[in-house]
């Protein structure tokens, strides 16, 4: 995989000074974090703060992939409660390892996504973002009300951390780890020729279909793994948190991945993980103001709609103009 | 030419068990009271690499018959058979069985260049899956080159190479079509379908537009194709098939329909046709 | 028996008023507007401190419930949504601003009015009893279930017979055609949008009376406006009363027969095996 993504970098063609650009972002911010706790590494509260961004990170770039197909995804945190609650539940009531545990939860949150999205994705535009909205209360609901195995609102807690001994920094590294993945992951759709399908389908969907390209299909395939990487998130706050509840991944959550996508760009991969540790780690250092969080959410998510100058389609690169034709059944 | 395009002898003599490539009986297509096509049969035989035009003056019903046949519209009776099958219900099944069409409209990915357009058609030849693509296995890199090479060789083939880099929309007209052509060449199609590929085209783009189609067919690829100018698709053609008012007036070599009576009158006092004889 | 259909007939009739807020604005302006369910909660607010605090007579707090609101959406309207839907071309801009604006109202609230459940003094007491205890109706919730219907026909009455009631139609259905033909469509988009927000308000300060209000209860009510216009379809005011029924009518049935959080997640299931068939709801046009 490696070799790809340093061959994709040498190819020809004045589109790739911005891949160049793409890379070195995700290079310095993992390199960044990489080295880190050299410097801080004895803060504990340092530490849990960047962990949460990987985290959040790892989910938004779920959200992003849901870009590449046109949709505007508002249902990725039920995906991760659904990570996180399968993990809890395989490690205290099934007892196997977090080890075990971890990509199982991805690989459910994969199907569940594969599942509801070859019914959901039909849809389009505003009906399919209200669809996701109600989804992630579905989940919500349906955790709570899981009887004895989810233990409804007391949630799941107690969970053991995955490493033994008192240093945060295994956690650190592992959330790093999951972060470079979901990156690599996302990095990969984009930018290969199954990125450059994506994009087609999403220009035209009667002229991909028309050389083959199963639209059907491989929607169903961005959104199960965008699915899978809201799992992989939820799985790791699992354990970061050592507990998970039916409130631990809202609809505001889901608001929140979206938000960070736009502030951190459509156009590069790094756009997610760009927006959700700019967000998260200026909310930390705004202590005082932590009680307006949500507020200043809402105002960001305002200002942003009013400035984006062509509203999303702005978004160079990402070309969402489909001609509009009104009236089309599809 | 590159070494990945073996221009295959046209006109291929069938073996023994060939199947016949197309062929569309009775068909009848009714919107609400108008009958756009009325008991329409076609067939384009067994032999591979021929040019089979379908003309007619506006109105004929020749796009109509057109969606039908490439399975984007379903007939009100009658059968489409392709290589003795019936064609799949989506479009990507049909393409994936090896009928390709382009499209009359200039439809395309705007933002895309050109070398993305037929770098993407590719997709039906692609034997490696998406999530090898995506774990970027050494299959999916060699496959991936392969069909980058083949993109640049096909838009050097049909002389788009200087606007292969500039995003779509830019495009001149007469472009956009020969794109359309190309991508359905990186498709590889047994049959391709050609909708109105002369349209809106001045005479200099017409005849390297002709030139086009006759590389296909040198190719072995068989093409069908839906016209409004005669003069061109004489030049062209194996086959004609003559419309008018959704009925199949005639059909036969193109020497044979330019003399045929009935021809000459339906499109006698047609302004906007070029006769051509 | 008896007393689900009438639970489900009061819901509905309070539903039904409430999608119609959100159809108004959608129809007019293809705006799903995700702060209606704030917009419900302000108007619940009014209620309780002019009609609950101040003892002002009902009347005049619900109306002041429904032009304060009608104000907030004009403003909205104004400066946040007109804008972006003068650049943006997807129809998901405006609803994003619209969920900034919900976040907005949402915490404003929360700031202002704290997080406690507030309730307001029983409109009218007593009790009507049918059928010899079959079933039990509250004077003040069949009150309730009047006014709403009472401003359902009231609406419905002024888009098909007044003047700028028959603009707001011609807009919904043709914007372009209207502004051929002489409307004032950009006048007509406030005033869509003020009815839209002020029916919100005014379901809210009906609402109240029955089950009180806090400052969180904007997304549930949000969430469920959505159930009934994507059942319904969006856009048509048949569409939303329908919409409205059912779900009123889903929700008596299920409180009655299953736990409470257990009825919202059968309602939406049933209601994406239900899109499964039709994607655009009982009423709606296509519409992507």
């Amino acid at each position: 995989m490696t070799t790809s993504i340093l061959s994709s970098l040498l190819a020809r063609g004045a589109m790739n000074t911005d891949r160049r650009r793409d890379f070195s972002v995700i290079l310095l911010i993992l390199g960044a974090l990489l080295l880190l706790p050299l410097g801080i590494g004895h803060s504990r509260y340092l530490m849990s703060v960047l962990m949460n961004c990987a985290g959040v990170a790892v989910i938004a770039s779920g959200v992003w992939l849901t870009f590449c197909i046109g949709r505007i995804n508002i249902c990725q945190a039920g995906f991760a409660l659904i990570g996180g609650y399968v993990t809890a539940i395989l490690i205290a009531k099934a007892g196997l390892s977090f080890w075990i545990a971890l990509p199982l939860s991805c690989l459910v949150s994969a199907l569940c996504g594969a599942l509801i999205g070859s019914v959901i994705l039909k849809l389009k535009g505003i009906y399919f973002s209200m669809l996701t909205i109600c989804l992630t209360e579905a989940i919500r609901l349906a955790f709570l009300n899981g009887g004895d195995l989810t233990q409804g609102s007391k949630g799941i807690t107690g969970l053991p951390q995955p490493f033994a001994g008192d240093s945060a920094l295994p956690l650190y590294y592992l959330g790093v780890t999951l972060l470079a993945v979901a990156l690599a992951v996302v990095w990969r759709v984009h930018y290969s020729r199954l990125g450059g399908i994506f994009r087609a389908m999403r220009l035209n969907e009667d002229l991909a279909e028309s050389f083959g390209v199963n639209v059907w299909r491989y929607r169903i395939m961005a959104f199960a793994i965008a699915c899978a990487l809201g799992g992989l998130g939820g799985s790791y706050f699992a354990v970061f948190t050592q507990s998970v509840y039916p409130q631990s991944f809202t609809v505001e959550h889901s608001i929140y991945y979206m938000l960070f996508c736009f502030l951190g760009g459509l156009e590069f991969v790094s756009g997610a993980m760009i927006g959700a540790f700019a967000l998260t780690i200026l909310f930390e250092l705004l202590q005082d103001f932590q009680q307006y969080q949500s507020l200043i959410y809402g105002i960001l998510m305002i200002v942003v709609m009013l400035t984006l100058p062509n509203g999303l389609m702005a978004l160079r690169g990402f070309s969402f103009s489909l001609p509009f034709r009104k009236g089309e059944v599809k | 030419m590159s070494a990945s395009m073996n221009p295959v002898s046209p006109s291929v003599s069938p073996g023994p068990d060939a199947r016949i490539i197309l062929e569309a009986s009775g068909l009848s297509k009714r919107f609400g009271g108008l009958l756009a096509n009325d008991d329409v049969s076609l067939s384009l035989g067994t032999q591979t690499g021929k040019v089979t035009s379908v003309i007619g003056p506006n109105g004929a019903g020749k796009s109509t018959l057109f969606k039908i046949l490439a399975g984007a519209m379903p007939p009100s009776s009658g059968l489409v058979r392709f290589e003795g099958k019936r064609l799949g219900r989506s479009q990507n099944q049909v393409a994936r069985a090896g009928l390709v069409r382009t499209f009359q409209e200039t439809t395309i990915f705007p933002d895309l260049t050109p070398r993305d357009h037929v770098f993407i058609a590719h997709h039906l030849r692609a034997k490696v899956g998406p999530l090898p693509t995506i774990f970027a296995t050494w299959g999916a890199e060699v496959e991936e080159t392969q069909f980058r090479d083949s993109a640049d060789a096909i838009l050097r083939d049909l002389g788009l190479s200087d606007y292969a880099g500039e995003p779509a929309r830019t495009l001149p007209h007469g472009m956009l079509r020969v794109l359309g052509i190309a991508m359905a060449l990186a498709a590889r199609p047994k049959l391709l379908l050609l909708d109105e590929p002369f349209a809106g085209m001045n005479s200099e783009e017409k005849s390297w537009a002709s030139g086009v189609v006759r590389n296909i067919r040198g190719r072995g690829i068989t093409v069908m194709l839906v016209e409004h100018d005669m003069r061109t698709v004489m030049a062209l053609s194996d086959r004609v098939a003559v419309l008018s008012f959704g009925r199949k007036l005639a059909e036969g070599r193109p020497e044979d329909i330019q003399k045929n009576p009935e021809v000459i009158e339906a499109y006698l006092g047609r302004e906007d046709d070029e006769l051509g004889f | 028996m008896l007393q689900i259909i009438i639970n489900g007939l009061i819901l509905g009739s309070a539903y039904a008023l409430i999608a119609l807020g959100l159809t108004m604005v959608f129809s007019i302006m293809r705006v799903v507007n995700f702060a209606h369910g704030q917009m419900y909660m302000l108007g619940g607010f009014v209620m309780y401190y002019l009609y609950g605090q101040f003892g002002l007579p009902f009347w005049l707090a619900l109306l002041f419930a429904g032009a304060t609101l009608a104000l907030i959406g004009v403003a909205f309207n104004r400066y946040l949504f007109q804008p972006v839907l003068a650049t943006s071309k997807r129809e998901e801009s405006s609803m994003l601003m619209a969920v900034g604006t919900a976040l907005l109202l949402e915490n404003v609230a929360l700031s202002l009015f704290g997080e406690k459940q507030r309730g307001v003094p029983t409109l009218i007491d007593g009790v009507l009893i049918l059928n010899d205890g079959d079933a039990y109706l509250p004077y003040s919730n069949l009150a309730v279930a009047v006014l709403s219907i009472g401003f359902i026909v009231a609406l419905l009455l002024f888009v098909q017979f007044t003047k700028p009631g028959r603009a707001l139609r011609a807009v919904a259905q043709d914007k372009e055609a209207a502004l051929l033909q002489g409307v004032n469509v950009k006048f007509i988009t406030t005033l869509g949008f003020a009815i839209g927000a002020a029916l919100a308000g005014i379901a809210g300060g009906l609402l109240v009376t029955l089950y009180g209000v806090n400052a969180g209860v904007g997304t549930n009510i949000s969430t469920k406006a959505f159930i009934m216009i994507m059942i319904g379809g969006a856009g048509v005011t048949s569409g939303a009363i329908v919409g409205g029924f059912v779900l009123g009518m889903a929700e008596a049935v299920g409180y009655d027969l299953l736990p409470s959080s257990m009825t919202y997640l059968l309602i939406f299931v049933a209601m994406i095996v239900f899109l499964i068939f039709k994607p655009n709801g009982l009423f709606g046009k296509p519409w992507g």
